[in-house]
């Protein structure tokens, strides 16, 4: 297997290793991490990312954070860690394809019922081909604020443009979402 | 097949994106990258952030720097008062003299660094400041007493300090030589600032950016050296490793 982080790593640090961390800067990643992560992993899991790529590419961004950690203000921690992730998913699919070899992991177990479980893997697979078809712009605007909840704000901040604009690319986003799903029920019926 | 209603096709969105929301990462793993992020052994990462809103930023970063600053101060003041009047003022830092005592990040380093006269075992128990300093015996007496005023603890000053090392990190790329020029700016209007150790690290990065090998190695050797709690450590590395631009 070869992990994104040997793909998207050279032995170079960002910032500052964490063992240099004080206690209090330890305790604030550490409580970013664990407000944060799942969100992290979500986005770029709809960035085509698979979950072992998506652990990988998590961890990178938690990563970069450290080394901006006194910079970075808590209230745009939400809005920084997906403009990192989305960059990380930039520079993954700008990676050829022969080097992206991380594996699939075997099938999380969830304490859903098997059943529903295969229905929401069911789901979100169709969510995603929906995704992958969608303008980069608009698959953002989408992902961050429609799916993930991010305020208008924290939105324009992770994708460094107005709020009007993420407003006008929110409207656009829906609409295209709308024709791909009723293109995609032709064949797919979810 | 029909034509789904404007209503069903929502229904079916909000599925799909609940789904979504569900989606949780294995704990296990989560919690294994977490460890490895926390203790240092994630593998590192080149990445650089991503663009992201500034101002504020720059406020932040600011104010971590005055609270440094006044860290500084303190282990300043616990290590010189009582000493004897001034006999000798140790100059200001400035880059261009590679045997000036250079302006390095931690406090301990910095008095050791500063001052000549004083040993760094005594710059080291500067760092945990104690709450009542012990009595100085005659080695500390005959010490040059270091100049009493603090380094820009001024908003404002420190504001215009990284405004100064900003600009000479924005001419790295297209005008290494305009960044040393802009340092040396630096070192001249903020003699004791509170960012000499942030400038010699973009200092080290020009030098490096015009090739100039020895005095890089050189600088890159002083700051090493001063570093007491590894906080430049990597960085200086990463940047020697660096491949040519």
């Amino acid at each position: 297997m070869l992990p994104l982080a040997a793909i998207l790593t050279q032995a170079q640090l960002g910032g500052r290793p964490a063992t240099s961390l004080s206690a209090e800067q330890r305790a604030r990643l550490g409580a970013m991490f664990d407000a944060h992560h799942d969100l992290v992993w979500r986005v770029l899991r709809r960035f085509a990312f698979n979950e072992a790529q998506a652990d990988d590419g998590a961890q990178q961004v938690f990563l970069v954070a450290l080394g901006r950690l006194d910079a970075l203000q808590r209230d745009k921690e939400r809005a920084f860690l997906c403009a990192t992730a989305l960059m990380v998913a930039r520079k993954w699919r700008s990676t050829p394809r022969r080097e992206q070899l991380t594996e699939e992991l075997p099938e999380t177990e969830s304490s859903s019922r098997p059943d529903e479980e295969a229905e929401l893997r069911r789901q979100r697979a169709v969510l995603d081909r929906i995704l992958a078809k969608m303008d980069d712009d608009l698959r953002s605007v989408f992902v961050l604020q429609e799916i993930e909840g991010l305020s208008k704000r924290e939105t324009a901040d992770a994708l460094g443009i107005p709020q009007g604009t993420v407003a006008t690319r929110l409207r656009r986003a829906r609409v295209a979402f709308d024709e791909l799903l009723r293109e995609d029920l032709g064949d797919h019926r979810p | 097949m029909s034509a789904r209603t404007p209503r069903e096709l929502e229904e079916l969105r909000q599925r799909l994106l609940t789904a979504a929301r569900a989606e949780r990462p294995d704990a296990d793993r989560a919690r294994a990258r977490r460890d490895a992020v926390l203790d240092g052994t994630a593998a590192p990462t080149d990445l650089e952030p991503p663009p992201f809103p500034a101002g504020s930023r720059r406020w932040r970063r600011a104010a971590a720097v005055a609270l440094g600053a006044l860290a500084l101060l303190l282990a300043w003041w616990l290590l010189t008062r009582g000493e004897a009047p001034a006999t000798v003022r140790p100059g200001p830092v400035v880059p261009e003299v590679p045997s000036q005592p250079m302006a390095p990040v931690d406090a301990g380093a910095a008095l050791a660094l500063a001052d000549p006269a004083v040993e760094p075992d005594a710059a080291a128990e500067a760092g945990p400041a104690p709450a009542a300093p012990a009595p100085l015996d005659a080695g500390t007496a005959t010490r040059p007493r270091r100049p009493a005023s603090p380094p820009a603890e001024d908003p404002d000053l420190l504001a215009k300090e990284l405004a100064l090392l900003d600009e000479a990190r924005g001419h790295l790329k297209a005008d290494p030589k305009a960044t040393l020029a802009t340092l040396a700016r630096h070192a001249r209007e903020f003699p004791r600032g509170a960012l000499r150790g942030e400038a010699e690290l973009v200092k080290l990065e020009a030098l490096l950016a015009l090739g100039q090998q020895q005095e890089a190695q050189r600088l890159a050797a002083r700051l090493i050296a001063a570093d007491r709690e590894g906080l430049v450590r990597e960085r200086v590395k990463r940047l020697l490793a660096r491949p040519p631009q």
